[in-house]
């Protein structure tokens, strides 16, 4: 993807960002002006940074987006950007990262405070290192065993703090 | 009588109890600084509990030396893994992470930490010469000026990581700006952008929201095939290159310290103020500003000689005032009423000796932060050698353990890689993870202080144009602008 396609990319998202901040600013204003905390006046509202901060999100992304629709039009870099998400799903690189992401993903929202910490980041550990092929199968057990062990010594032992 | 106090401090701090008790809380600083999540506000708030039943001298030693010792590790871990170990280290990972990644790691330590020393010795100076006159200055500082103050640290942010695209940078400070509307505002206990959700409410955490951001990106890129098999360069160790280039902008380091000193002083702004401060400084003096963020040494001894600077700055207002310059010095004056002192106006009449002893065990502990970290450096150069895919997936672990240790919430573990992705979205189309950081970590004090102002002022925007610290944040701020517009360039080319 081009440094303007990715513009162009993430100018959408940033555009529909300013739009929803933007309105939720005002919706805060609204509520603050009823009780319990009948704040009348914007400029004092806790909605004001946010409605302010909103539309020059929505500003500034509007100026990215123009500038990135220089050398083609708005349904042109939509086409473009359909056509890399089908060639992105083929592409090994990218089916490393998310692979590696999903496993990291597992780990942060679902083994800690699941299963005790220890078997958790061993069972993380082997995953992502067995995924990546990283090294041999018996290395890394082992790297993943000294690892938990040396952050348990670490962590708990020496800082005398708690893990998850 | 100075000369007394100040040698009864030496010889203080040279008992061999004081001695080790030293080493081992800068030992301890310093690793803690370098892990990521273990702040230096942790590090002083861990070992005040400690320290409780120690003799006071020592006791005053040992938090000093953490202090020290968790503001200068962070750099270590910025410039071997682009994860900045405290929020004062971001500025340094601009151009430390380049360094290391074109095998010369080991060298932008050695600076780092140099440049790191110099900056808390020449911030003593001040602590012990210019506390009545800056602490007056700061005292001028008011709603308007902490809000102008913000908005143009992340504006010279925004501008100065962008590679040329400052309306890039300028988005992503406002994203982050954004992130720390989220929760209870502080002016009304507004829940907003919360959902619900208590975690949420109760505002997203800085640490994780720097993880994500800074760390998380790199993790998933080591995934990459091209990555397969490849350790990265083993970075060099050079002592007398170091202290050339050290000796070389020489300028550079007191210019930092200044501005560290400076920023510490003001209540509220931060060591990763200073450092970001002093990178811009030097980076709009330099004859070749893009060379910055590529790898330019002047950036590492600029953010560590600024963010170093800080301690003694903040010390300033503690040592005066008993208002705490920044985070840790927050958790420093807890712990020197703790251990019976009262800063504040009175300080001087209570405890003469007081200001004399806290400058010579700061200059104790910088030295020793440099021999402990010159050491310690010898190891963690070589952790560049081991193998991406095997490292990356223990950097992520540790990032998972720094996260949670903040509150000891799960909820935080979860923020971080949420972040993280945003990170990995904004670093693929080129945005600066910077001034997001810096939004996250200003927004509070923009926000709070300019509902304050307007409160104080009935709604009207008039004040902030009247007072002569706003006029000037004004100024500057709008020829930043019009600067990154290209308006002067454009003026110029009409008028010949």
């Amino acid at each position: 993807m081009d440094s303007k396609q990715k513009d162009f990319t993430i100018s959408l998202v940033l555009v529909a960002l300013g739009i929803y901040t933007t309105i939720e600013g005002i919706r805060i204003y609204i509520k603050a002006s009823k009780a319990p905390y009948n704040i009348d006046s914007f400029a004092i509202s806790p909605g004001l940074l946010p409605t302010i901060l909103g539309a020059l999100l929505l500003i500034l992304s509007l100026v990215l987006m123009t500038k990135s629709l220089k050398n083609g039009n708005f349904l042109i870099r939509i086409k473009q950007l359909l056509t890399w998400a089908r060639e992105a799903v083929f592409d090994s690189d990218i089916r490393m990262m998310v692979g590696g992401m999903v496993i990291m993903g597992i780990y942060a929202f679902l083994l800690i405070g699941l299963i005790p910490y220890y078997l958790s980041s061993a069972v993380y550990l082997a995953s992502l290192m067995l995924f990546l092929r990283a090294s041999s199968f018996l290395k890394t057990i082992l790297v993943a065993i000294i690892t938990i062990a040396l952050v348990i010594l670490l962590f708990q032992t020496g800082f005398n703090v708690s893990l998850p | 009588m100075v000369l007394q106090y100040l040698t009864e401090a030496v010889f203080t701090v040279l008992s061999p109890l004081n001695l080790l008790v030293l080493t081992l809380a800068v030992g301890s600083g310093l690793i803690m600084g370098m892990l990521p999540g273990l702040s230096a506000t942790m590090a002083i708030a861990l070992l005040t509990g400690l320290t409780y039943n120690f003799p006071t001298q020592t006791a005053l030693i040992s938090l000093l030396g953490v202090y020290v010792g968790s503001i200068s590790g962070g750099c270590q871990s910025a410039i071997l893994l682009n994860i900045p170990g405290t929020p004062a280290s971001a500025a340094t990972a601009m151009d430390g992470f380049p360094m290391a990644k074109k095998g010369d790691g080991g060298h932008a330590i050695f600076i780092a930490t140099t440049a790191s020393m110099l900056g808390t010795l020449l911030s003593v100076i001040f602590v012990l010469t210019l506390t009545p006159f800056l602490t007056s200055m700061a005292l001028k500082f008011a709603s308007w000026e902490f809000f102008l103050l913000s908005i143009f640290g992340i504006m010279i942010c925004g501008a100065l990581t962008s590679a040329g695209n400052a309306l890039k940078g300028w988005i992503s400070g406002i994203l982050g700006l954004l992130v720390a509307m989220i929760g209870l505002d502080t002016v009304d206990t507004f829940a907003r952008f919360s959902f619900g959700n208590v975690n949420l409410m109760s505002n997203i955490q800085l640490i994780p929201v720097m993880i994500g951001l800074f760390g998380f990106p790199e993790i998933v890129r080591a995934f990459k095939k091209e990555n397969e098999g490849s350790p990265i360069k083993v970075s060099k160790f050079q002592p007398k290159r170091g202290f050339r280039s050290v000796f070389h902008n020489w300028l550079a380091i007191i210019r930092s310290s200044l501005i560290g000193v400076m920023v510490g002083i003001i209540p509220g702004v931060g060591e990763d103020t200073g450092g970001w401060l002093s990178y811009w400084a030097s980076k709009s003096q330099s004859k070749n500003p893009e060379s910055f963020g590529e790898g330019n040494e002047l950036g590492v001894i600029s953010a560590e000689a600024g963010n170093n600077a800080c301690i003694g700055g903040a010390l300033i207002p503690v040592l005066s005032l008993a208002v705490p310059g920044s985070a840790p010095a927050a958790v420093l004056l807890a712990a020197f009423l703790m251990h019976g002192y009262r800063p504040g106006p009175l300080l001087m009449t209570e405890s003469p000796s007081f200001i004399y002893s806290v400058s010579i065990y700061i200059i104790a502990a910088s030295l020793a932060m440099w021999l402990l970290a010159m050491i310690i450096a010898r190891g963690t150069v070589r952790i560049l050698g081991i193998k991406k895919k095997l490292l990356m997936p223990i950097i992520f672990l540790l990032c998972v353990i720094g996260s949670y240790l903040i509150n000891y919430n799960r909820f935080d573990v979860k923020v971080m890689f949420v972040f993280g992705l945003i990170g990995l979205a904004l670093s693929s189309a080129d945005f600066p993870a910077a001034p997001f950081l810096l939004g996250v970590i200003l927004g509070p004090m923009a926000d709070s202080n300019l509902r304050r102002g307007l409160r104080l002022s009935d709604g009207s925007f008039l004040p902030m144009f009247q007072r002569p610290i706003c006029i000037f944040f004004l100024i500057i701020i709008i020829g930043m602008i019009f600067t990154q517009l290209g308006v002067f360039s454009k003026l110029k080319k009409a008028r010949s």
